[in-house]
């Protein structure tokens, strides 16, 4: 009886042994399997973001990715490209050692700027290019339209922030841009004759919204004579000399543009020589008026003109007649020179066709906008300047690069998912070696 | 540089040419006293011409009733618009004559109403002074007995500039004469004709 006993004692002992083995096994598979998953972890953790709500959204779930110290990359996967504020985030994460690749359409390319014209007006150039039809718009409402393809310029006064999105998707900006600085602008001081071109020259500046100063001589003796006469950055934004009686001043005015300020010279001013030494180029022979010109698209054929020869190397020609130069401008120290040959323009605006004296004046205006110093008087924005995005595209690809189609997209909760899992791991683990502990005890080993 | 050109307006109505010796006198008096770049003689220029347009100062006078034709109206207007210089005088200086009733009416028709130049405009003094206004003539003084003194010119303003200068008080008989008779007078009674065109080529 005893040995039979015996034996069913040895055979317990046996299956309970073989038991605790197994628990031991499970535990220790456990512990295993727990070590593979931190391997794994470890070796290429990433974590991918989605989202469809745009790239706003991913902020928060790029911040909360970047704390966890396992994450070594991260990949959006967003449904618009990131704005402004998203690239500035990805680019510090990347800087901070977390890689991050991003996929997502790009908008179409495009370019808006906005800066201050020196112009009486305070008016601006906004200068606009895009891959698709725009709409421009500032704060006021709905300023122009802009046909795909093109690039222009328009001159403007935008109130607050610009912006402009495509025709076709109203939803959401393309880009935005707005007005950095205002400029100081000041008086045109006029040196000539009295005649004809003094006067309309004076007229049209005046009907532009400049302040003009003048000195206009009548007599060896006599001159009539509005403002304060001599060169001063401190009062005129430009000088426009339209002839040689402007000798007495000629030094002053020649200072008064390498010290900053605009000058324009007339053809008939190239006989002072402290000017010539400033101007673009010299004088060539006179070119006659072309008949019947002043009434036609090209009105300036209509005056004469005398070529500006022998252009300096660092002058540039902006406008031309039949080959010859009529139009150009040089920096002069820091300031600027331009010399027009056309002369007796006043014929223009008196003879011309229908809306010629609005041309006439607008095309001295833009004379004067080209030389004249405007120092800026700092920001005329409200808001910060972090708002505007002038080429979303470009910027985009400047900052954080192409996007990355070929990324892989792992789930998001994949890494969530795992760690259940290691707990499940390590609940079996502690689970198994408890079993095996208390069956031991209950065999009377330690 | 352009040179000044004294043109005459000639209109189909009326008598346009009643003052022939003012272009040469006035001329002569610019060249005397000034140093602009003249034309030596003066151009006669159809009112209802784009021609015109090449002119940006005209003077006209008469004696006769004045009617312009449509297209000298629509001239004027155009010449007026563009920043052009007119300076009317009246060739009989009294108050109700035909050309000044009938010259004003065409003007404020065509181009705006005629107000009174204040006697202290720059146009007094932009050259020689004439610190009461505009000269007085010898006719409005004794010319034709009457005594009748113009205290103001007239002038149709476009914007803050004058576009029409009109005077009635007949420089047009105080200047036709030979511009060699200027040296027998003590006082040269052109003068006034500097300020009106100086000022007309300075604003």
């Amino acid at each position: 009886m005893r040995s039979l006993a015996d034996s069913a004692q040895r055979g317990g002992r046996r299956v309970r042994g073989a038991i605790e083995l197994a628990l031991r096994s499970l535990a220790v598979l456990a512990v295993l399997a727990l070590l593979v998953l931190e391997f794994m972890d470890s070796d290429s953790a990433q974590r991918s973001i989605a989202t469809a709500e745009g790239a706003e959204s991913a902020l928060p779930a790029i911040a909360a990715a970047v704390r966890d110290p396992r994450v070594h990359d991260v990949h959006l996967e967003l449904a618009t490209a990131p704005d402004a504020s998203t690239r500035d985030l990805i680019r510090a994460v990347r800087r901070s050692g977390v890689g991050v690749t991003w996929n997502a359409p790009l908008p179409p390319a495009g370019l808006l700027s906005v800066e201050p014209l020196a112009s009486p007006g305070q008016s601006q150039r906004l200068t606009v290019a895009s891959e698709v039809p725009l709409i421009l718009a500032d704060d006021a409402g709905i300023l122009d339209s802009v046909p795909a393809g093109a690039s222009v310029i328009l001159g403007a006064h935008v109130s607050g922030s610009l912006r402009a999105w495509a025709a076709s998707d109203s939803a959401r900006a393309l880009a935005t841009a707005m007005v950095r600085d205002s400029l100081h602008v000041r008086r045109v001081l006029v040196l000539g004759m009295a005649g004809w071109e003094s006067r309309f020259v004076t007229v049209a500046l005046e009907e532009a919204g400049w302040n003009v100063d003048a000195r206009l001589g009548v007599s060896p003796t006599a001159t009539v004579a509005q403002g304060v006469i001599r060169p001063d950055t401190a009062r005129h934004s430009a000088v426009v000399v339209l002839d040689s009686s402007a000798a007495p001043y000629s030094n002053a005015i020649a200072d008064y543009a390498r010290s900053g300020g605009g000058v324009i010279l007339l053809p008939d001013a190239l006989s002072l020589r402290a000017l010539r030494s400033v101007a673009p180029g010299g004088r060539g022979g006179l070119m006659s008026a072309e008949d019947g010109m002043l009434a036609s698209p090209e009105p300036r054929h209509g005056l004469p003109m005398v070529p500006i020869v022998g252009v300096r190397d660092d002058s540039f020609i902006l406008e031309d007649r039949d080959g010859a130069a009529a139009v150009a401008i040089r920096r002069t120290g820091a300031g600027r020179v331009l010399q027009t040959g056309y002369q007796e323009s006043w014929r223009w605006r008196l003879a011309g066709g229908e809306g010629a004296p609005v041309a006439h004046r607008a095309w001295w205006s833009s004379l004067v906008q080209s030389v004249a110093y405007a120092p800026s008087s700092g920001s005329a924005v409200s808001q910060p300047w972090t708002h505007a995005d002038e080429t979303p595209v470009a910027a985009l690809l400047a900052t954080i690069g192409p996007p990355d189609e070929s990324a892989p997209l792992q789930e998001a909760d994949t890494i969530e998912s795992r760690g259940i899992f290691r707990w499940w791991l390590f609940g079996i683990a502690i689970l198994a070696l408890l079993a095996e502990w208390a069956s031991r005890r209950f065999r009377g080993l330690a | 540089m352009s040179r000044f050109v004294f043109a005459t307006a000639q209109y189909q109505s009326g008598n346009w040419d009643s003052a022939p010796l003012v272009p040469p006198n006035i001329i002569d008096t610019l060249a005397q006293y000034t140093s602009l770049d003249l034309a030596p003689v003066g151009a006669i220029v159809p009112l209802g011409s784009p021609s015109l347009l090449n002119f940006p100062f005209v003077f006209l006078t008469g004696h006769l009733p004045v009617r312009f034709t449509d297209q000298e109206r629509s001239m004027l207007q155009r010449f007026v618009e563009r920043g052009g210089f007119l300076f009317v005088d009246d060739h009989n200086h009294d108050i109700d004559g035909a050309f000044h009733k009938t010259a004003v009416e065409e003007i404020e028709r065509a181009i705006g109403p005629l107000r009174n130049l204040p006697n202290n405009h720059r146009l007094y003094n932009c050259f020689f002074e004439f610190p009461d206004g505009p000269p007085t003539t010898g006719h409005e003084l004794n010319g034709w007995g009457d005594n009748l003194v113009h205290e103001h010119l007239l002038a149709t303003m476009h914007g803050d500039r004058i576009a029409v200068l009109y005077s009635n008080k007949d420089y047009s008989s105080e200047w036709n004469f030979h511009p060699r008779t200027k040296r027998f007078l003590s006082v040269d009674p052109t003068r006034f004709a500097v300020n009106v065109i100086v000022h007309a080529l300075t604003r």
